[in-house]
């Protein structure tokens, strides 16, 4: 199997180049940055979570992680549309899944931002979903920010395509 | 220089004539009267019979920029209604060499028409009518502006519009920066400047015309017209840089012919070598050679046909045929897998850039976040044990403002590197699909020949027919060749002129001007007024903090001026400019007219502090020893008046309720002369007293 590293590595040793790191050039992510995830969390919990008896709303975990993992990429939104209208055809419904389930199960950043929720207790674990906390107002807050000042528009733009989406417990399955 | 001598109004009533006047003096002087006595008829009464009305917003000839009691209703003796027959006004202007000048013009009557009374400096008077708007500049016997531009001893300008036309600078161009009207004049320095004639960069135009720097209004026009040149240049470039890229991918030659860059750097590449030198040296096709061996061989093709000997024994005509067609169809075949690699390789890179753009959007809208404050975490603590929760104790980060920063900017290459492998993707692709079709053409000709030959009977005829069906073929390529060279040939020759239309542009020479010492003294001059009106955000340590842009705009310490200070600062800045600019005009022999008129200057901001430090600059010399005409309307308190005077400024503070009254029956009036000194008449050499109605 070709290894583009060593081949790299094996180029550049065997000619005068010195490999030089300019550090100030790297920058992390933004998808990595706990501000940003907040925000996208903030706006799909508000914009999808189902409000239950005494106002508390509640959401599967697992849809939350989903719709936020759309959210962050719209481009994988026609992906997941794909699959949403594949989920009768077991084998179409795999393939069109398949970039989905590859990328989301790396995607460890929202547990540890969840975590961080429910240490704050502005989420409750609930079985298999989550709950507003005493502290939900920040979910309000940042979702109030980000329309008022006009931020993250593409995303929110997805959160919104996605209500006409069907998400179903076999989508979300295994996860 | 020129000054106002009398402003006039008179016209006709049902109940009788009525008429008022004001003369001025040269220097600064002030006309203090109460509100709705009639100041901005006279104010209005300039503008009008100078054809100024477009800089106050009203269309050609448009009476209504004069209030009611000139054009319909007015308050005439016991008559609160007298209705209005006729109205007129008329100014007359002084030449500081001796000529005067009184323009009259109909307010309810012809409009259009304005009388001119031209009095030489020997005393000969000579009558014209001009018309007041149309074509007033262009029309040389009959245009007023066209006249009063000679009369003052104007150079006309030919300046740049937006759509590449000339145009001249109008009167009306340089009238706000010395008629400061009271509704919008004082809302910031050219308020009422005209922008829809389209005159590129005229409000600079403006201010450099009448600090006399025409040379550098020349310069600026040059430049302006060159840079039009240059873009116009420049767009066609790239047009023809597309055709040749187009031509070139057609028939699957890799060549770069690039239209973008500046003039210089276009100029530089396109002389180096011509087209058929780009395409031998990049793609290696010598297009001569290439026809020249399509002649050989048609030739030696209509030779075998026509002349050469057959041989009977020789069966490998369709079996060449068939040969050859089979390898243009694996070619075929082998471009079209390549085509769709290429086409895929598109679709996933267009996907990349999406994902790109959406990223460097986010990282954007979060680098705003990091930068103003917004939506800023709160102090987050455990609500159980109440201590501070850090993100990493989650394995979470808090990105920094510049780590955002430099991430937005590392997507950006990103995005750039992908946008340029895209354009190469795009490139080979049309460059295979070029090939592609040649290469159908080919197998299309080759399976007709194919099918020529094996449908012949005899290995004669097998061989003839092949032998015309190649020779059909070199033909066809031959005049494919023909038709590419013609193309290249075109392309050339607009490349050619092209470069001949560049280096004409590259060699105009731009004139040095005298701009500087002009600019400066404007500046020196605004350093002072600013200070003597007591600008807040100018103290005597800071003048030399004051600067201006290339547009004139005063900076102070690298902040712009007008956004510093109080709110009725503004009115300050504002005169301040009209009065430097009429100054350093005057030092500097330029063209300003010696004449700046302030509408209300005090009704911009009540405040009082802003009444005082006015008065206390009109008590200074500055502004008393001003060479220049400075007419101020406005109203002032008995003791404000009183204290001027005192100190020298000339206050004229008119009798009477109204500046327009009637005119007493012509029997009951003992001469001609006498009704000059009427009752509405502000003659400022009638002795004036402190007791005058300009109580407000």
């Amino acid at each position: 199997m070709p290894n583009p590293l060593q081949d790299l590595t094996e180029l550049l040793g065997s000619s005068q180049l010195r490999p030089v790191v300019k550090l100030d050039r790297l920058g992390a992510s933004a998808v990595y940055d706990l501000q940003y995830r907040l925000f996208v969390i903030a706006c799909s919990f508000m914009r999808h979570a189902k409000t239950e008896l005494h106002g508390i709303r509640q959401i599967q975990s697992a849809r939350l992680k989903l719709i936020q993992f759309t959210a962050s990429r719209p481009w994988l939104l026609a992906h997941l549309v794909e699959w949403s209208k594949s989920r009768r055809d077991p084998q179409r419904s795999l393939l069109s899944s398949q970039r989905f389930r590859r990328a989301f199960l790396g995607d460890t950043t929202h547990d540890d931002v969840i975590a961080f929720l429910f240490a704050n207790d502005v989420l409750r674990p609930h079985g298999s979903s989550l709950r507003s906390g005493s502290r939900d107002n920040l979910l309000s807050q940042l979702n109030d920010i980000a329309a008022s000042s006009n931020l993250f528009e593409a995303e929110r733009k997805v959160l919104e395509t996605l209500t006409t989406v069907r998400i179903t417990n076999d989508m979300l399955e295994g996860w | 220089m020129i000054r106002l001598v009398q402003i006039e109004l008179s016209g006709k009533a049902d109940v009788g004539a009525f008429r008022g006047e004001l003369t001025l003096s040269p220097g600064i002087q002030i006309i203090s009267a109460h509100n709705s006595y009639g100041k901005s008829l006279a104010v209005t009464a300039v503008a009008w019979c100078l054809g100024l009305e477009p800089m106050l917003g009203f269309p050609d000839n448009d009476a209504t920029c004069f209030p009611e009691a000139a054009r319909e209703r007015i308050e005439l003796g016991e008559r609160s209604d007298a209705r209005v027959l006729s109205s007129a006004c008329s100014i007359t202007i002084a030449h500081q060499d001796g000529r005067q000048l009184r323009l009259e013009r109909d307010i309810k009557g012809d409009p259009t028409v304005v009388s001119i009374e031209e009095t030489s400096a020997d005393g000969e008077v000579r009558h014209s009518r001009l018309v007041a708007r149309r074509e007033t500049m262009h029309d040389e016997h009959g245009g007023l502006q066209r006249f009063l531009f000679g009369w003052l001893g104007w150079q006309r300008e030919s300046l740049l519009t937006y759509k590449g036309t000339s145009a001249e600078i109008y009167l009306e161009n340089v009238a706000p920066l010395f008629y400061i009207e009271q509704d919008e004049g004082w809302t910031g320095v050219q308020a009422l400047q005209i922008t829809r004639y389209g005159q590129q960069q005229i409000a600079e135009i403006a201010i450099e015309y009448l600090l006399g720097a025409t040379e550098a209004i020349k310069a600026r026009v040059a430049r302006l017209q060159m840079a039009t040149r240059e873009m116009a240049l420049r767009e066609n470039a790239r047009a023809i840089a597309e055709r040749v890229t187009t031509l070139f991918l057609r028939n699957g030659w890799a060549v770069e012919w690039s239209g973008n860059g500046s003039i210089t750097e276009i100029l530089a590449r396109w002389t180096r070598r011509s087209l058929r030198e780009s395409l031998r040296k990049q793609a290696e096709v010598d297009l001569a050679s290439q026809r020249q061996f399509l002649e050989q061989q048609a030739e030696t093709l209509r030779k075998k046909l026509t002349s050469e000997p057959i041989d009977p024994a020789n069966a490998s005509a369709p079996a060449g045929a068939s040969q050859k067609a089979i390898e243009l169809k694996m070619r075929r075949h082998a471009l079209s897998a390549e085509l769709r690699a290429l086409y895929s390789q598109q679709a996933e890179t267009e996907i990349l850039l999406e994902s790109l753009s959406h990223r460097i959007h986010t990282a954007t809208d979060l680098h705003r976040l990091k930068t103003t404050g917004i939506g800023r975490l709160d102090h987050l603590e455990c609500p159980v044990c109440h201590r501070d929760l850090d993100p990493d104790t989650f394995g979470l980060t808090v990105q920094s403002a510049d780590s955002v920063a430099a991430h937005i900017e590392s997507l950006k290459r990103d995005r750039d590197l992908v946008r340029k492998n895209n354009e190469g993707s795009v490139a080979a692709a049309s460059a295979t699909r070029a090939e592609l079709e040649r290469i159908s053409d080919e197998l299309r000709e080759a399976e007709r020949a194919l099918m020529t030959v094996t449908a012949a009977v005899g290995t004669i005829r097998e061989q003839v027919a092949q032998t015309a069906a190649d020779l059909g073929a070199v033909e066809r390529s031959h005049d494919r060749l023909s038709t590419v060279i013609q193309e290249i040939e075109g392309l050339q020759g607009e490349i050619d002129r092209w470069v001949a239309a560049a280096q004409t542009v590259a060699r105009v020479p731009i004139a040095a001007s005298d701009l500087q010492h002009r600019r400066q003294a404007f500046l020196d001059a605004l350093r002072k007024y600013l200070l003597a009106l007591g600008h807040s955000a100018m103290h005597a340590t800071n003048l030399g903090g004051l600067t201006l842009d290339e547009q004139y705009t005063p900076f102070l310490e690298g902040r712009l001026l007008r956004s510093l200070g109080s709110a009725s600062d503004r009115a300050r800045y504002v005169a301040a400019y009209s009065l430097a600019l009429a100054a350093a005009s005057n030092q500097v022999q330029g063209l300003h007219p010696g004449i700046v008129l302030l509408d209300e200057p005090l009704q911009q901001n009540p405040d009082p502090a802003h009444r005082e430090l006015f008065l206390t600059f009109l008590e200074q010399e500055l502004a008393r020893q001003a060479t220049f005409q400075t007419v101020i309307f406005t109203s002032l308190w008995d003791y404000e008046i009183a204290a001027l005077r005192e100190k020298g400024t000339r206050v004229i503070s008119p009798e009477g309720r109204h500046f327009l009254n009637l005119e007493p029956p012509p029997a009951e009036t003992p001469s001609d002369e006498g009704s000059a000194t009427d009752a509405g008449s502000l003659d400022p050499t009638k002795p004036e007293t402190d007791e005058g109605p300009s109580t407000v």
